[in-house]
């Protein structure tokens, strides 16, 4: 009787280990899958963010404003990136660059340019 | 009864937990994983678009300013230099019509159009807006009338 009992038990204690040994495996894959998604989750945050600023800069340039008033302008979220704005004069077209990026990667790279002279 | 009841040891519970732990985590990760990538798909395409936008809207920006100056100037070296960047330009009642498109990318392009007082040159921008190429196509090839309400339309 008592050779039996310890017979179970030792099935049953393998058994765990197996068990336990497997979870890990699924849950170390798991994880790593589920890191994956937030890393991707915040890029994809961030780059609808970096592309939300650089649409308004672009506006806010078109509607006339210089780049010092485009920079105060810059919404709070704007904190978190690196704006980068580059006045050029192309042939008589004066035009934006405007940059946005942060440590790790280059997010948007847009030219806005502004009408000349309009009555409409 | 009491023979029975000693039998039962539980082996096996721990390993179904286990599958059905193992189970759930994975589904919920694959699904995560699934949806982060088609959000950031979406928004990449969102970005590229934007960024073919900007950068269709420069170039019109650009021969907007160009033909504007010119046709201001001499027209008749406008009408040379419209006719080399595709643009359409007339005449009519002292001022001069230009309309051109930009392709924007395969489903879209920006559509200008804007008249210039020949006698003071004020420049005025009659059409600057997005159109789906194919609808557009289609309208220019029924030449039906155009009826919205765009600013300037």
């Amino acid at each position: 009787m008592k050779k039996q009992t310890r017979s179970k038990s030792g099935v049953f204690l393998m058994e765990l280990l197996i068990s336990i040994g497997i979870f890990s495996v699924c849950a170390a894959v798991c994880i790593h899958l589920l890191a994956v998604a937030e890393s991707e989750r915040r890029y994809s945050e961030n780059l609808n963010t970096a592309v939300n600023i650089a649409a308004a800069c672009a506006d806010s340039f078109k509607s006339g404003n210089d780049i010092e008033q485009i920079k105060n302008e810059l919404p709070k979220e704007a904190k978190s990136f690196r704006c980068t704005f580059t006045m050029v004069d192309d042939g008589g077209t004066q035009a934006l660059d405007i940059m946005i990026s942060d440590d790790a990667n280059e997010y948007i790279h847009i030219k806005a340019a502004r009408k000349g002279d309009t009555d409409g | 009864m009491d023979k029975k009841r000693n039998g039962f040891s539980g082996t096996g519970i721990s390993l179904l937990v286990i599958v059905f732990a193992v189970l759930a985590l994975t589904i919920f990760s694959v699904l995560s994983l699934m949806t982060t990538r088609q959000q950031l798909s979406l928004t990449k395409k969102s970005a590229a678009t934007q960024e073919a936008y900007y950068d269709a809207e420069y170039k019109a920006t650009k021969k907007f300013n160009e033909l504007s100056r010119l046709i201001s100037n001499d027209y008749e070296a406008a009408a040379d230099a419209a006719e080399s960047c595709n643009a359409a330009l007339t005449k009519s009642d002292g001022y001069a019509v230009c309309s051109f498109s930009e392709r924007i990318n395969e489903k879209m392009m920006l559509i200008c159009e804007f008249s210039v007082s020949l006698g003071d040159g004020k420049v005025n921008v009659n059409k600057w807006y997005c159109a789906n190429i194919e609808a557009e196509e289609e309208t220019t090839e029924t030449s039906r009338p155009q009826i919205s309400n765009r600013p300037g339309a």
